[in-house]
């Protein structure tokens, strides 16, 4: 009977391609990675650094858990290790743990200002995260002002791991007034432009993670030059990303009245192509609704209506200007985009003055910004007050 | 084991609609993006890839206008009545090198991208081992079953690209996109050198289009089927340079698989987008793989009637796996590749002049 034989060869050579999948790992030995953190310890000599990578691990048996009274073990565990490149010191943490580090999962990177504050340093940290294949490309990455992995002790009250936390918290941006995180894929273009930037910060203070300021990145060899305050970050939200402006205060007839942003819009235009004098108008178009009043007026006429549209236009303005003036005339680079706008408008000009645009000649900080803000309110809210003089006595 | 006989196989209209894109799309797609952007600005990598698009669309009209002027014969036959039988013979086995060539190359990416984003730990050999043995098993079977097979995978691909192409809208940002129309002549005729070696391959056209049912309608069948390649090529491009940005696409490997991982669709599942992506891609290497074995069979056939068709590919099959194995990083691949698609691009223009030109001396009608 050949034709069994032949069908018997072919299962026993079936037999080598059904022993299971050659490169699996059992889920049991995986860590899955969440967060890391990246810290300069010490600089050593010939442009070498010591660094610390803290990863924050899920422990699964407590993740899987209720969370509730009596079962104190935490939902992660951070294993540090140093070295002088991430690579290695992830190659380390094997030893530390029987886990193979995963990086699939990951979804935060906190690199501390002490990695900033060294010129090239932030780039080449970043060149691992980028170039590995488990990492997914919408890692956000923070800045923090201490020590990165002391955010990552950090017990959160509903998540169950700092990283989780971070990760929602920057998700949770919409109308909350909160910065956009940046991302990895974003940074990497960033890098490749050349162009300034900046980085949102995460700080601790009292146990509790403060998310409302960022620092200020210089693009020509990617070290940090400064910060912005929280009041200034705020003026560069409604500068590049209006939508999340969040709520704005302001006073209307010796009272503070809250407007929610429901809708804004920032525009810029160059208006002067000189290259030593360049302007630029910045509009910005402001929709909100009026979501707390502290007095007894009437807002639901025309003239306390403008007035207050008045009030927010000044109030935006002004902030709009203190960001704009802190970041041309102090830092004199260009985070805010503007050169984008040249780019994407003028690309004859923009190739002229690229090279010279916040670094060298610094065309942008002897630029001038005429900003004009509309504000329009199209809610008062469902009531128009709850306390009104002269009603009492009916 | 006996394969059927292929004498009775005709293909339809909608088969050869489908069969233009099974051979080009193949594994170029995942890098086109990166190639393209490197050598124009911002978004303007399009108009390369729609000029060269429609000159490949007019080539495969021309292509298949020539074969199937001469309906229901083998191209060795109507090509030794126009330029003398050992011609005929030299052309026959250049594609029959090419179709070896072209089914290592996509064998040996699978291998290696699989090995990247899927299988670390396997390695390379057995890889390609096994796709391999997939991809003969699948050519010593009967030829209609190819096409039954094109059919099936096709939508899969067709709804997956466009899924995720309607999905990555959302990440679009139109200041990577703009500003328009910046590149330099020089940099558009570079962009078109490099566009349209991607659209290649479909030389094995010349030998297929003998199976076909209504050879009149063929020629317009087939351009057709280029369109859907221009089209899939032109918005995957838009999409790639609008979610990541001229600069980081031009420095991935493969930007098309960085797209997928790009996407976070919520909810567990749909947030790893990329291993569905994995699927049809591999099917569409799968399906210009097998074309091109299967072409270098049936060119090899027309040759030599007298060997069985299992004969024929037990001995190609060895030779496309060591093919296969040569280059020794992805450099040297990259390079291999881009040389075959030229080689493949050239031959195609020399068989398809030249035979124009003999057809028309010889008033063929």
């Amino acid at each position: 009977m050949p034709m069994n034989k032949k069908l018997l060869l072919i299962l026993l050579i079936g037999l080598v391609f059904l022993t299971g999948c050659w490169g699996k790992v059992e889920i049991e030995n995986r860590g899955f990675v969440v967060g890391t953190a990246i810290d300069l310890e010490e600089k050593k000599g010939n442009g070498k650094y010591k660094l610390v990578m803290t990863n924050q691990l899920i422990n699964p048996a407590a993740a899987t858990t209720p969370s509730n009274a009596g079962n104190a073990q935490k939902g992660f565990m951070n294993i540090s290790v140093d070295d002088e490149s991430l690579f290695a010191a992830s190659r380390k943490m094997r030893q530390l743990t029987n886990l193979i580090p995963y990086y699939q999962h990951l979804k935060v990177i906190l690199v501390s200002e002490a990695v900033l504050s060294q010129p090239g340093l932030f780039t080449d940290v970043m060149d691992v995260f980028v170039r590995n294949h488990e990492l997914r490309r919408g890692v956000k990455v923070f800045v923090t002002k201490d020590k990165a992995n002391k955010i990552l002790e950090y017990v959160p009250e509903v998540e169950k791991t700092p990283s989780m936390f971070l990760d929602k918290l920057a998700n949770n941006g919409k109308n909350a007034g909160l910065l956009e995180p940046k991302k990895i894929d974003r940074l990497q273009n960033i890098f490749i432009y050349e162009r300034s930037y900046f980085v949102p910060r995460v700080k601790l203070e009292n146990n509790k993670i403060v998310y409302d300021d960022v620092v200020v990145v210089q693009g020509s060899n990617n070290q940090m030059v400064g910060i912005l305050n929280a009041e200034e970050t705020k003026g560069l939200l409604y500068i590049t990303s209006p939508t999340k402006g969040g709520s704005i205060e302001a006073n209307f007839d010796g009272n503070s009245i809250n407007v929610e942003t429901t809708n804004a819009k920032t525009k810029i235009k160059l208006t002067n192509k000189d290259k030593e004098n360049l302007a630029f108008s910045l509009k910005v178009n402001f929709e909100g609704s009026i979501e707390e009043h502290y007095g007894q007026a009437n807002l639901l006429t025309e003239k306390s209506l403008v007035e207050i549209e008045a009030a927010l236009e000044k109030d935006i303005k002004k902030m709009v200007e203190r960001t704009i003036e802190k970041v041309q005339k102090e830092y004199k680079l260009d985070v805010l985009k503007f050169g984008d706008t040249i780019r994407r408008d003028h690309y004859d000009l923009w190739k002229t003055i690229v090279d010279n645009w916040d670094r060298g000649e610094n065309y942008f900080s002897k630029s001038t910004v005429d900003v004009k803000v509309e504000a329009n309110i199209i809610s008062t809210g469902a009531s128009n007050r709850i306390k009104q003089k002269g009603k009492r006595d009916e | 084991m006996t394969p059927m006989e292929d004498k009775d196989l005709q293909i339809s209209e909608k088969d050869i609609v489908i069969l233009v894109p099974s051979i080009v799309v193949a594994v170029g797609i995942l890098s086109l993006p990166a190639k393209l952007a490197g050598v124009t600005i911002s978004s303007d990598g399009w108009i390369p890839l729609l000029v060269g698009g429609i000159i490949m669309i007019f080539v495969t009209w021309l292509v298949v206008k020539l074969a199937t002027s001469f309906p229901n014969q083998t191209f060795l036959t109507y090509a030794s009545k126009l330029v003398t039988k050992p011609i005929a013979i030299v052309f026959t086995l250049l594609f029959v090198i090419q179709g070896i060539i072209i089914a290592a190359i996509e064998v040996r990416e699978i291998a290696d991208i699989s090995k990247v984003y899927l299988l670390n730990n396997t390695p390379a050999e057995v890889l390609s081992l096994s796709f391999l043995l997939v991809v003969i098993y699948a050519v010593s079977g009967s030829r209609a079953g190819i096409f039954r097979l094109n059919m099936l995978f096709f939508p899969f691909i067709i709804f997956i690209s466009l899924l995720i192409i309607i999905l990555s809208i959302g990440w679009i940002s139109l200041e990577n996109l703009l500003p328009v129309f910046q590149t330099s002549i020089g940099g558009y005729a570079e962009g078109m050198k490099t566009g349209i070696i991607y659209y290649g391959n479909i030389g094995f056209l010349l030998f297929y289009m003998a199976f076909a049912k209504q050879p009149k309608k063929a020629p317009k069948m087939a351009a057709r089927g280029m369109s859907i390649v221009v089209v899939l090529y032109i918005l995957l491009f838009f999409v790639c340079i609008g979610v990541m940005g001229n600069g980081a696409t031009t420095n991935l490997i493969y930007p098309t698989i960085d797209l997928a991982k790009e996407l976070e669709i919520p909810g567990g599942f749909f947030e790893r987008f990329e291993s569905v992506f994995f699927t049809i891609w591999v099917m569409a290497i799968f399906t210009t793989a097998l074309i091109a074995l299967d072409g270098a069979v049936l060119a090899l056939q027309s040759v030599m009637k007298k060997i069985p068709k299992l004969t024929i590919i037990f001995c190609l099959a060895p030779l496309v796996y060591f093919i296969g194995l040569l280059p020794k990083d992805y450099v040297e691949l990259s390079t291999f590749g881009t040389y075959m698609a030229y080689f493949s691009l050239i031959l195609l223009f020399c068989v398809v002049i030249l035979l124009m030109i003999f057809s028309k001396i010889k008033g063929v009608k």
